[in-house]
């Protein structure tokens, strides 16, 4: 049974928040069950806390990094990929799907890259199982 | 941590009310336990919404706010203030963002855009309910300015803060101070040669005795933060006496020796390898050692005064702010881009420039009298349809094309033809009458598209361009001409961006300094404490640039004036009860902000908060979690994240 309306969380770094702004500037539509989550830096996302956002509510996750533009990060990509292939780790372990989680870079005037990264997860979501909310908690 | 909260949900007139049903939002805010008030309000930020948060604050005894309105890149600071002025800690606040990030992109989704601004109040309210009260972190700033780059915008931004009483180092790595403007025969719309107006500029600096001027110096590193950033210069020894005799100066320069190319005219001219400043500031001579034979000739004249083997001079300074003033460099074109490189007779607007510059009473080129030119606009601009990456518009162009067609006429007769091969003129302001004349002085204007652009051939001591003039029916158009001159457009200077990287200053898409917003914080970029002006920041007039450059210079001083600014307080904590002394977090650290000290007998980590960057990289691996980015701890985000989406006075209770 395929998910019909997927839910997609949004961490997004400072520069890709204001990427996110952008593409709202410019009136780039995109799937409203999406929902951002401002964080300075993506490098400070624990995969631990991925896991926790897909067993309560969402049914993937967009780890947006800020890019080589990051503000506080030169090497911000290098670092957000390995937090990201330690989660896709975690997600197997736990019989969850790795691609529920996108990751790409995005500066501060990529309105078509935020939207279409939201738009290109939405609809690869919506060919998997919806994620069981049972809410479990996980460690960390 | 907040029990009493207030939400406010903003209708931003119908930016966010026509999509989002802000009454239902607020409605079912108010459904939460923690909150004691829920309202809507046509405009958050106006007075009136103000004072109505001020108000509820004192009335109702809220512990902290929620509002639902614009990207807190707007008005966080605004609301902030809201909460000051009510007594509450400012940090008690959290902005949810339903305008850029609802609204604006699912305007075809009202129901979901609701259901949406619900939610993310929802997680809004979680946030806040986690959050404790903060203080900023308080930086003193002492009056030390360093501006990079001595182009029309960094001496205006030097002349500015040295007015101010503030002390500023003004560094170029050219040896003469003027940038490009330095080079312009005739700077439209004052008609002044261009070294008369850096000049007078450089003249006004030195007068206020504020600023250090470091010309022909390398910036070679610098790195820090608001308050304190440090620089390491190396000024290039000059070889000879700053104040050496003028007589003996031009005597040297007859003799020695050496001729080679001159940089400042593309070669057009040719100097000897003693330079002379030749009205250029500051009017220092110097040998180029990279030509010099060490003949002795001008030993002979200037005995101590020369030294071959002087060397360079490294050193360090430590400043408050620093100002990115790096200007532009011409786009240059590809070999047979409209020909240039192919033939000698296709030239770039600045070569052009420095041709009739150095040129005598008659336009020559290569021995030939010039009598018609041909002008290409839009090249290196506005690239969209040749797939080239600079797909914006160079702005100073087409007036400047205008200006030197009339500058050449003036300077060599009415004889000269010109042609004008565009795109589109974009003369704006008071230079449409400069169009105008242009036309009226039987210049012609052919009018090309971008899909089928002009095409440029060589033809013996002559050049032939055709292309279709799209206003007459498309037909096929030739000229001959004696010059092709290609009008380049501007793009980011290489040794702007290296010092932008250096900074770590964002740039925009098109290589140039972004500014955090391009009205409301015009100069500022995405790093504290740096600001940018002139044509770093995209391409300017030189007008444009003198204002960017003054606006850099209030910007800094109303900070500097104050003498301390505040830094946000994000930064991480340990909680050594549960830190497992593992030395990971150390090594993680890119700003070396993190040491292990002892405590209670074992090794715990410890941060020091004035280093600390606030990127939480050393959270993310600790193990046990002991290390919390203030602001975006794991239980906030957890809470934030978990948040359900049911209806939510069921849910919570
Ligand atoms: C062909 C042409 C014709 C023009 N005609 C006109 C005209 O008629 N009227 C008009 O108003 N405008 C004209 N302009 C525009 C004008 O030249 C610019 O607006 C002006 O030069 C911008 O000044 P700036 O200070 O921003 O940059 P620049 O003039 O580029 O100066 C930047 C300075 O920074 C220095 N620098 C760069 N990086 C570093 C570093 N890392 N360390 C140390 N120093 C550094 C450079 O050496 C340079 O001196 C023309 C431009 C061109 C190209």
């Amino acid at each position: 049974m395929p998910t019909e309306n997927p839910r997609i969380l949004v961490f997004a770094g400072s520069m890709a928040y204001l990427g996110a702004d952008n593409a709202g500037l410019l009136h780039k539509e995109y799937p409203s069950n999406s929902f951002v989550v401002k964080v300075p830096c993506t490098t400070m996302l624990r995969p631990g806390l991925i896991l926790y956002a897909l067993r309560h509510g969402f049914d993937g996750v967009f780890v947006a990094s800020s890019g080589p533009d990051c503000p506080y990060l030169p090497d911000c990509v290098e670092r957000t990929a390995k937090r990201v292939e330690s989660a896709y780790d975690l997600l197997k372990k736990n019989g969850i799907e790795p691609e529920r989680i996108q990751l790409a870079g995005i500066c501060s005037v990529c309105s078509d890259a935020f939207a279409n990264n939201v738009k290109q997860l939405h609809s690869r979501l919506k060919k998997l199982e919806p994620m069981r909310r049972d809410g479990l908690l996980v460690s960390q | 941590m907040p029990e009493r909260i207030g939400v406010y949900v903003c209708w931003c007139g119908g930016n966010i009310a026509d999509v989002v049903n802000v009454k239902e939002v607020a409605k079912h805010a108010a459904g939460v336990p923690e909150v004691v008030v829920a309202k809507d309000i046509m405009f958050a930020c106006s007075d009136e919404g103000q004072k109505t948060m001020v108000d509820d604050i004192k009335n109702l005894k809220l512990d902290g706010i929620v509002v639902a309105s614009c990207s807190p890149v707007l008005h966080e600071q605004t609301f902030r203030r809201v909460a000051e002025r009510a007594g509450l800690n400012k940090y008690l606040y959290v902005q949810v963002n339903i305008r850029e990030q609802d609204s604006w992109v699912h305007a075809h989704d009202k129901k979901g855009a609701t259901e949406k601004a619900e939610e993310l109040v929802g997680m809004g309210i979680e946030k806040l309910a986690r959050a404790t009260p903060l203080n900023p972190i308080k930086v003193e700033l002492t009056s030390k300015v360093l501006v990079v780059g001595g182009g029309v915008s960094g001496l205006t931004t030097a002349l500015e803060l040295a007015r101010e009483g503030i002390h500023v180092t003004l560094v170029d790595r050219d040896r003469y101070l003027g940038g490009f403007v330095r080079r312009l025969p005739d700077v439209n719309p004052v008609h002044r040669p261009g070294k008369d107006v850096i000049a007078d500029l450089y003249s006004r600096v030195v007068s206020t005795g504020n600023v250090e001027i470091l010309s022909g110096t390398d910036l070679l590193e610098v790195s820090g933060s608001i308050g304190h950033f440090r620089a390491r210069f190396k000024e290039r020894s000059g070889h000879i006496r700053h104040d050496a005799d003028r007589e003996l100066l031009s005597r040297a320069e007859r003799e020695c020796p050496v001729e080679v190319d001159n940089e400042e005219n593309f070669g057009f001219t040719r100097r000897k390898a003693i330079v002379l400043p030749d009205d250029r500031v500051p009017e220092t001579p110097y040998i180029d050692m990279e030509h010099c034979i060490k003949c002795g000739v001008c030993q002979r004249l200037f005995g101590e005064g020369v030294s071959f083997d002087a060397s360079d001079i490294e050193f360090e300074e430590e400043f408050s702010m620093v100002v990115q003033s790096t200007g532009f460099q011409p786009y240059l074109p590809g070999r047979g881009e409209f020909g240039y490189g192919e033939t000698r007779r296709v030239l770039t607007l600045p070569e052009f420039l420095r041709l009739a510059d150095t040129s005598g009473k008659t336009l020559v080129f290569n021995g030939r009298q010039v009598r018609d030119v041909a002008f290409v606009y839009c090249v290196g601009s506005r690239q969209t349809e040749t797939g080239g990456p600079n797909t914006y518009c160079s702005r100073y162009c087409c007036t400047s094309t205008l200006n030197t067609d009339s500058y050449i006429k003036k300077k060599f007769g009415s004889s000269i033809n010109s042609f004008h091969f565009y795109r589109d003129i974009r003369a704006y302001g008071l230079y449409e009458t400069m169009y105008e004349r242009a036309s009226r002085e039987k210049g012609l204007f052919i009018r090309y598209d971008p899909a089928s652009p002009p095409s440029v051939t060589a033809e013996g001591e002559r050049v032939k361009l055709v292309t279709k003039d799209s206003l007459t029916a498309g037909r096929d158009i030739e000229v001959s001409a004696d010059l092709v001159v290609l009008v380049t457009g501007m793009m980011p200077s290489e040794d702007g961006k290296k010092l932008s990287a250096a900074l770590k200053v964002s740039s925009s898409k098109d290589g140039f300094v972004q500014e955090l917003h391009p009205k409301l914080r015009p100069v500022e970029t995405t790093v504290g404490g740096v600001l940018v002006g002139g044509t770093a920041q995209g391409p300017k007039d030189t007008h444009e640039s003198m204002i960017s450059g003054a606006a850099a210079a209030a910007k800094a001083s109303t900070l500097l004036m104050k003498g301390y600014t505040e830094l946000e307080p994000y930064v991480v904590t340990v909680s050594e009860q549960k830190c497992n002394g593992c030395t990971q977090c150390v090594t993680e650290c890119p700003a070396g902000a993190i040491s292990m000290v002892e405590m209670e007998g074992r090794q715990v980590a410890s941060v020091n908060v004035a280093m600390c960057k606030g990127c939480g990289a050393c959270a993310a691996i600790c193990e046990p979690e002991a290390l919390q980015l203030i602001g975006y701890t794991y239980p906030q985000l957890r809470a934030m994240v978990s948040f359900s989406p049911q209806p939510l006075g069921a849910q919570s209770k």
